[in-house]
């Protein structure tokens, strides 16, 4: 039997908000490119656009990961600082023609749930399966929690998982997992 | 401890911990029970078999199962904010301190006067509601139906709140089983060791289900003995999880379940950080449905005389909670397990006078007694005769608990094998539905009267309709109108049990969305600024933003809007307007996929500059307005109002998704990407200059009205302008990433302090929005054409757009429609009052002669007395006219000007110097 009931009435998982990464971009195939799109990617960046509901990582997962976010659509994730050329410039220029490029970059907080009961944690209020035959780092999901928009996805096997929340709803978010995490 | 005897325990049989004793309260009086009791069980082992009292007539009853069907034995369980009525006996599970009391009855329930009514019973038949109390029709909401209801009573239900919390989760597997009896732990322990994800749930706290009640072996064992064998394995598997005191109340769409954990209900309070239930969403690949059945009653006069209980429960009784229900026990049944249910009570030693078994020719004609029962008169043989006792086990059979399977629409199979339903020839009442206290005469009658489809027979005479949804009362009464009609029983057909299963508190399909949590809250990027500086706010949506912003010594809003607009005109104020919907729109073909979505026209439209625009509805309305900026030769931002945000977003996504996918266009909410700031007032171009970095300048000719621009700032930060106005004045919207927003305004304030720079609200933005006769939330209602709004010159005379043709229908170009007017008092020391209706000087107060209404009001500080917006009937002809603006419900009848909409600078001066 599993000790899911047991781990609910266990007070604590891991929460912690996050910095959310530095930079943020939309990156939406323009019609009839999504087929090219992924080769231009993994040339220029060395990442392979995920298809799936899955988070594409280049080797240094700090320098540029692509969230799936529908059919086409994915958000373009970068730690780095902007510099001289921000990383909606750099997409523009580099996949000019194929796709839209749009900043999404201090739209989102990052939050971070971790550990045994992080599983039990989110499924007070993600309708989305995590267990491990079913949900597997790197994979991701666009779903809600409490009826605020949440981009999830799954880091390791701890399991550890990110997600990432709208700005206005952070607070509210906030509330929800303390609630739950009671 | 000196504890009262529990009379009816049985010395050694029954699962219940005899070690742990616990004292309880039914009305008033203690009893003790044990652990493992539920408090059913335990009054029964303390003698006590008068429960509660009927719905309708106040008939005295006691318990008739042992389970979740049960009918009769329905108290109120706790006190106080805690107090929970019609909760069922049989499932309460015993825990010390646990108080209960009986309801519906008064002034006791031993001597209940609402039991006249069983007395005025020719008045409460079928459909009685319908046929007695007609007559003066008025009587119906202050006399009769207070008194129906007070009689009627259920439980009391709490006033005080739910002190309690609750939650919600979600679960997946391969296979739920619902039911944890010998079936149920059978198919997990088979699924289970397959590896398969297993759930299974039963609303039992004991696992087991009728392994438990009965005495015969399960795989040669003492069921219950059997049934810690399974647990022990099924514990060893890591994909099964085991939920008992959960109830799966409802089945759906895609394998979704409703279930119902009851997590702290069978402690006195919950224990802390512990919700006191929890509602789960199962979703399975497939479900097994081990719910077992459930006995049905037989018919008879009387039958609900306490001591009448199902053969099953009686069992239940016996074995699970080692109780003997009576003393002296007849036993009547249509089926073997009259013999079983005699055997099993000899065995416990309990006298058995008689067992009747139809098949043998003998039958139950009524139960003798009142409050208790104390004999039955039986037919056998053509002769009657009446033998003594206190307890009579009853089996009409057992009928499979498909509940579940009707949700999703399947009828229960009819069972064709129903044995011939013979009724006693009585002049007593035969009760078929004992929660809503329907008897047979009570079907014919319905039937008589011609409710002869099951559907309509359960609503008039409410059969089936009670908490208990039937459970035990559906088939038997099937099977009497089927008998009446000489019909098979699957010709009649069968009604359809809905969800919950059982009732489940509203508390449960709250959760957490309670008080201050019922809805998310979004906060502006200013927000923690604004309420440092004692910002009032006021929830728009999902927004909280701010209203107004008091200063000390202002102690009404009035005097605070006045201010904020005043400083607006004559100096520069700075307003959050993040909460505008903005959309990011790219692609060669967005100007063609604009053109489409809105009704004006956008070809013409410069590179780096912005422009109104209006979005009609299919039917012509018009749906929501805003700016379209454009950013380059294919980029825009599309800007929507904070209320239709959503809406205007998921039109444009159905726009290109399903009407025209071939266009080449891409866009995304960019509302959360931006904090914006709206600053207005002759004073904005100074403040904000100081805050960009050179070489930008900000003069008219670089920089005119509707011009828009990337930028930077002094301190480096990206930023957008927008020379746009709402106020009339000369103003800029300012936007930066909204995780710099706080900082923006910290820096224009700091920037602005010589200037007299003041926040100001959505009052005060109101309040400018109609001196200058702006239609916002108050005139974009849906029922609105551009042509109302004086919009009509925006609006192309073509048909791609979405709208506009139908737009042109010429009744929604008549003159006679109500159009957009402004008004002002006469008397100019009058107030205005919104929701006001035009009526001409001297005509009556009747909607006939209703020429339209009064949208939007506004104390204007500009011009000194109240001014509004209105729509009125051929409104543009007649500027100048006097009208009253009545407004019945609130008292106001005020003599009005009709005048231009635009208050102030109608040239548009202001906005362009």
């Amino acid at each position: 039997m599993s000790d899911l009931l047991t781990l609910l009435r266990q007070p604590s998982s891991a929460v912690a908000e996050l910095a959310a990464p530095r930079q943020l971009v939309s990156v939406i195939a323009r019609r009839g490119c999504a087929k090219q799109l992924p080769g231009l990617v993994l040339e220029k960046f060395g990442i392979a656009l995920p298809a799936q509901p899955k988070a594409g990582v280049s080797v240094s997962a700090r320098e540029l990961a692509f969230l799936w976010c529908g059919p086409g659509h994915w958000l373009a994730m970068s730690d780095t600082a902007a510099g001289t050329r921000s990383l909606e410039e750099q997409l523009s220029d580099q996949l000019a023609g194929l796709a839209s490029v749009c900043d999404q970059s201090g739209s989102r907080i990052l939050f971070s749930v971790h550990g045994p009961n992080a599983r039990m944690l989110l499924g007070k209020g993600l309708g989305v399966d995590l267990n491990p035959h079913s949900f597997a780092p790197n994979d991701v999901a666009v779903s809600s929690i409490g009826h605020i928009g949440v981009q999830l996805w799954q880091v390791d096997a701890t399991p550890t998982y990110q997600l990432l929340v709208a700005r206005s709803y952070a607070e509210s978010f906030r509330h929800w997992l303390q609630a739950a995490d009671g | 401890m000196n504890l009262k005897p529990q009379p009816f325990r049985h010395n050694n049989c029954g699962l219940i911990d005899r070690n742990t004793t616990m004292a309880f309260q039914f009305d008033g009086r203690t009893y003790h029970g044990h652990a493992g009791d539920t408090l059913a069980s335990a009054l029964l082992a303390n003698g006590v078999r008068l429960l509660g009292r009927s719905f309708k007539y106040h008939r005295p009853r006691g318990l008739l199962s042992a389970g979740s069907e049960e009918p009769n034995a329905l108290v109120e369980l706790r006190t106080d904010a805690r107090r929970e009525p019609n909760t069922r006996a049989t499932v309460i599970e015993l825990f010390d301190g646990l108080e209960a009391r009986s309801q519906n009855r008064w002034p006791s329930l031993q001597f209940d006067l609402g039991a006249i009514n069983g007395l005025l019973a020719p008045l409460f038949g079928a459909g009685f509601y319908y046929k007695t109390f007609m007559w003066p029709a008025a009587f119906w909401e202050r006399v009769y139906e207070p008194l129906i209801r007070r009689a009627a009573g259920l439980g009391r239900a709490a006033m005080e709140e739910d002190p309690d919390s609750y939650e919600k989760a979600w679960a997946f597997c391969d296979l739920l089983v619902v039911g944890g009896g010998e079936t149920g732990l059978r198919a997990a322990l088979e699924a289970g060791r397959r590896g398969e994800r297993v759930i299974v749930a039963d609303e039992d706290f004991r696992w087991g289900g009728r392994c438990l009640a009965e005495s015969t072996p399960v795989d040669g064992l003492p069921g219950a003995q059997w049934v810690e064998q399974i647990l022990r394995e099924l514990a060893q598997l890591p994909e099964v999880m085991l939920m008992p005191r959960t109830t799966v109340f409802g089945a759906y769409d895609s394998g979704v379940h409703g279930a119902l954990e009851r997590v702290s209900d069978h402690l006195s309070e919950p224990l802390p950080g512990q919700p006191r239930q929890r509602l789960w969403r199962i979703v399975a690949k497939s479900t097994l449905l081990a719910t077992g059945s459930i006995e049905r009653p037989l018919v008879f006069g009387d039958n609900d005389r306490p001591g009448v209980m199902l053969a099953g429960a009686v069992r239940t009784y016996l074995h699970r909670y080692g109780v003997l229900p009576g003393e002296r026990a007849v036993v009547y049944a249509d089926n073997d397990n009259g013999d079983v249910t005699a055997a099993n009570l000899r065995a416990a030693g309990i006298d058995v006078a008689a067992v009747l078994d139809t098949r043998r020719g003998a039958s139950v004609v009524r139960a003798l007694g009142g409050t208790a029962l104390r004999g039955v008169e039986i037919s056998e043989g053509g002769r009657t005769r009446r033998i003594e006792c206190d307890l009579l086990a009853m089996s009409g059979g057992w009928m499979p608990n498909l509940a579940l399977a009707t949700h999703h629409g399947s009828k229960a199979p009819a069972d064709t094998g129903t044995r011939h339903f013979a009724v006693p020839k009585t002049q007593r009442k035969c009760f078929v539905d004992f929660q809503h206290d329907v008897t047979v005469d009570d079907l014919l009658l319905a039937r008589q009267e011609g409710f002869t489809s099951v559907e309509h027979l359960k609503r008039y005479t409410t059969l089936g309709m009670a908490t208990d949804q039937g459970k035990t009362s559906n088939l038997n009464a099937l099977a009497i109108v089927a008998e009446a009609a000489g019909k098979a029983l699957a010709e009649v057909g069968s009604t359809r049990l809905r969800p919950p299963y059982t009732p489940v508190a509203l508390g449960a399909f709250a959760g957490h969305h309670r008080g201050r949590h019922f809805r998310p809250t979004r906060l502006t990027p200013s927000h923690a600024w604004a309420e440092a500086r004692g910002a009032v706010f006021v929830e728009a949506g999902n927004w909280l933003r701010a209203q107004y912003f008091p200063t000390t010594g202002e102690d009404d809003w009035l005097t605070t809007v006045t201010r904020e607009v005043q400083a607006v005109r004559s100096g520069v104020g700075i307003c959050d307007v993040s909460t505008l919907g903005k959309i990011d729109l790219q692609g060669p073909d967005a100007v063609a996929f604009l053109e489409r979505v809105y009704a004006n026209r956008f070809q013409s439209l410069a590179v780096g500059r912005c422009r109104y625009a209006l979005m009609l509805r299919e039917d012509g309305m018009v749906m929501d307005d805003g700016t379209v900026a454009r950013l380059g030769p294919q980029r825009f931002l599309v800007t929507t109002t904070t209320a239709n945000a959503v809406g205007a977003y998921q039109h444009l996504q159905y726009c290109h998704q399903v009407l025209w996918p071939e266009l080449d266009v891409q866009f995304i909410s960019v509302t959360e990407r931006w904090a914006q700031f709206s600053v207005a007032g002759p004073n904005a171009r100074q403040l904000l200059q100081r805050v960009v970095a050179e070489p930008m300048t900000l003069e008219n000719g670089a920089f005119p009205y509707l011009a828009c621009s990337n930028f930077i700032l002094r301190n480096g930060t990206q930023a957008r302008l927008y020379r746009v106005s709402f106020s009339g004045e000369l103003a800029y919207e300012i936007a930066v990433p909204a995780d710099g927003g706080e900082a923006l305004i910290n820096q224009l304030f700091v920037a602005g302090e010589d200037l007299g720079v003041v926040a100001y609200g959505t009052e005060a933005l109101g309040v400018m929005r109609i001196e200058k006769g702006h239609v916002a939330g108050n005139e974009l209602t849906g029922h609105t054409t551009a042509f109302d709004l004086g919009l009509q010159r925006l609006v192309a005379a073509r048909n791609e757009a979405v709208g506009s043709v139908l737009a042109r229908r010429p009744a929604l170009l008549e003159p006679t429609r109500p159009q957009l007017v402004g008004l002002r008092p006469v008397n100019q020391q009058q107030r205005l009052y919104a929701g006001s209706h035009f009526l001409p000087q001297g005509a009556a107060n009747t909607a006939q002669h209703d020429t339209g209404y009064v949208t939007s009001v506004a104390y204007s500080p500009s011009l000194g007395y109240w001014i509004g917006l209105g729509l009125l009937e051929r409104g543009p002809e007649r500027h100048g006219e006097v009208l009253r603006a009545v407004d019945l419900l609130r008292g106001h009848d005020v003599l009005v000007e009709i005048c231009d909409p635009v208050f102030l600078d109608p040239a548009g001066e202001r906005l362009r110097v």
